[in-house]
């Protein structure tokens, strides 16, 4: 199966990992990218170059075939421009496939030197984006691709809050590049059906969580098949980040925080990104906010990688032609 | 265009799988809308509680669609909690006597109601926000199911589930062929209802800007105006949350449930019922007040570009959907 996204990156599937905070390591990301999908390996959780890089090659002795590297720049995660520098140098020096951005267009960080770095390493670029304005601009300062991310996902959804039915096909319609859908997409149905709203791909990010090779406590698992659709909330609209997290003990007191006017001060100790090993290492699911989208609702196990991606691929072709053959 | 079959077009006895859902913020889903679309292969439903004031009138309209069309047509019957139960057996009296080929049951659960609605022997579709909702109507035997996403216009649940989510999920959860509804105006929404495993697409903004629909021109061209980004989620501190176009009404109904909470929210809307807001009779959507009405809108709204005849709509969405299958049927994945 051919999309202008598996032409343009040289992969089997059109489905691609978002970049998730102390989940999205080396060995998951690996076993994504050799499945026949893009894994991706997020930046953020390396302090500097030197581990970024090391990495970078551990996914590489994992895999030969092309990744993400995720870089979000964002003020309020607290990582600097110097650090975000050398986040670029490791990514080009290593020759990484493809990245994954979020916040900040790159054309906008450090007067665009960056971007240009990173093109002329032949570096992929797509931009995560929640509106069409965003999705036009990344596409004229010379990304690659865009990400329509509807507001159903996890991690932090633009707060505009328009869905993926409504975003993916009104980017589609303004844009020239690809578009690949995130926000809901969990099966061979979801890939489907982003299809014929004019997507490329799919992104995925809770669904992998559920893997075998994602390296989480097995509580996580467990708790993300057990909980429903209507058991994520939307939160952090008082301190300009909005995000959607999983309904516990943390988010209710985030919730209270937010309520009663309290700051990013206040609310930053109950981030899963910064106080995460309780919930991703223990299985403690009450000691932070664990960020995932709807698309929880739609797991029902617990399978491998390669069986994920066969899976939907297949489950999306044979949805396909029976449709297509009752016209 | 060869004829195309689900459960749900078997059902009703329609060609497309279509369905305009009944509307009932001020008259908007009457006899002219619904006729035009089982004219042109749909099914259209009637809200009946636009005519909750004067149920003659609503006899009036069924007469008057019969005149308009030969083609299944059906009315909605919003189960609201505060509508006396002579009313609704009024409503179902008349549906009984006038041989109306399909009722449609939203707002809570049908099972205060399902003596009276089997009683009727004609199919019968309930529409959910939520899953445990769906699930339950169809163990109580309703014979298809509406689920819609928190993106559609009106009253899209609390919830706030994308239909991107509860539409493929409600789908595994039950036996009865499921309509999915919330983000569609084109083809490619058809398309992607049918490969999410829906049987019908469920639509009601792309209607109402429609030149049959009766709301008034003010209202249809707001909707070409707007983005898609432009609507508001209002009422949700009253636990009965609307997606409507934003605009300095539904801004200044925000301010009050963030200021005033659900008491002052409940004060400020009973305030508004006598200037045509709450339940029956003319709202803004006809007297075209688009700034000081609430204008129920679903985010697709800033899909819209044109108003058109609904054969028109129907029919460049069964010929898009066709072309978006047809050419993604095309692609082999596995045997790339």
């Amino acid at each position: 199966m051919k999309t202008r996204l598996t032409e343009m990156l040289g992969i089997r599937y059109p489905i691609v990992c978002g970049g998730m905070m102390r989940l999205a390591y080396p060995k998951l990301c690996a076993a994504i990218s050799n499945a026949g999908g893009l894994g991706n390996l997020t930046s953020a959780m390396y302090t500097d170059k030197e581990s970024l890089a090391a990495a970078i090659r551990e996914v590489k002795q994992l895999t030969d075939k092309p990744f993400f590297v995720n870089v979000t720049l964002l003020p309020a995660i607290g990582i600097g421009p110097e650090q975000y520098k050398a986040y670029f140098d490791a990514i080009i020096e290593e020759k990484v496939a493809a990245m994954e951005i979020g916040g900040t267009p790159l054309d906008r960080f450090e007067g665009g030197v960056y971007l240009r770095k990173l093109k002329d390493a032949g570096v992929k670029l797509f931009h995560k984006v929640g509106s069409v304005k965003h999705g036009k601009h990344a596409e004229e300062v010379g990304y690659d691709g865009v990400i329509a991310a509807g507001v159903e996902e996890g991690g932090h959804p633009l707060n505009e809050n328009v869905a993926t039915t409504v975003l993916t096909p009104r980017m589609v319609e303004e844009l020239k590049i690809p578009v690949i859908t995130a926000g809901g997409m969990c099966n061979g149905r979801s890939l489907a059906a982003a299809l014929c709203l004019g997507a490329e791909g799919i992104l995925m990010a809770t669904r992998f969580i559920c893997t075998y090779e994602c390296d989480v406590h097995d509580n996580v698992r467990k708790e993300l098949i057990r909980r429903q659709e209507n058991e994520t909330v939307l939160y952090g609209n008082t301190i300009g980040l909005q995000g959607r997290a999983l309904i516990n003990d943390s988010i209710r007191k985030v919730m209270e925080i937010e309520k009663r006017g309290g700051g990013l001060d206040e609310i930053l100790p109950h981030l899963a990104g910064f106080h995460g090993d309780g919930i991703w290492k223990e299985g403690d699911m009450d000691t932070g906010l664990v960020p995932v989208g709807q698309s929880m609702g739609l797991i029902h196990e617990v399978v491998s990688c390669q069986e994920l991606l066969d899976h939907i691929v297949q489950e999306a072709e044979e949805v396909l032609s029976n449709v297509s053959s009752k016209f | 265009m060869s004829f195309f079959k689900t459960r749900i077009t078997e059902l009703f006895g329609i060609k497309y799988p279509i369905i305009q859902g009944g509307m009932a913020a001020g008259f908007v889903s009457t006899a002219e809308l619904a006729a035009a679309v089982g004219n042109a292969g749909g099914i259209g439903f009637m809200c009946a509680i636009q005519w909750i004031q004067d149920v003659p009138k609503l006899e009036d309209e069924i007469k008057k669609i019969k005149d308009m069309t030969d083609k299944p047509f059906g009315i909605n019957v919003t189960l609201f909690t505060e509508i006396p139960m002579s009313w609704f057996d009024s409503v179902f009296e008349l549906i009984a006597k006038h041989k109306v080929p399909a009722i449609e049951t939203s707002a809570r659960s049908p099972e205060p109601f399902l003596a009276k609605i089997k009683a009727l022997g004609v199919p019968w579709i309930h529409k959910v926000a939520r899953i445990r909702d769906g699930v339950k109507a169809g163990k109580l035997g309703a014979d298809a199911l509406t689920v819609i996403g928190s993106e559609e216009g009106g009253h899209p649940g609390a919830e706030r589930n994308a239909t991107s989510v509860v539409g493929p999920l409600l789908v595994d959860m039950v036996d009865v062929p499921v309509a999915i509804g919330g983000g569609f105006c084109d083809g490619r929404g058809l398309a992607a209802v049918l490969a999410m495993g829906g049987e019908a697409v469920y639509m009601g903004t792309r209607f109402c800007a429609s030149k049959e629909c009766v709301i008034h021109p003010k209202v249809k061209q707001a909707i070409l105006d707007m983005n898609y980004n432009e609507t508001d989620y209002i009422l949700m501190a009253i636990g009965d949350p609307v997606r409507a176009l934003r605009n300095q009404r539904t801004q200044k109904i925000l301010e009050i449930e963030q200021k005033e909470g659900a008491e002052g929210t409940m004060k400020f809307m009973s305030g508004l019922l006598g200037e045509g807001f709450g339940i029956g009779g003319v709202t803004a959507m006809n007297t075209g007040d688009i700034e000081q009405g609430i204008i129920p809108v679903g985010m697709v709204g800033g899909r819209i570009r044109e108003i058109k005849p609904v054969k028109q709509i129907i029919d460049d969405i069964v010929a898009e959907a066709d072309a978006v299958l047809n050419k993604l049927a095309a692609r082999k994945y596995l045997k790339a």
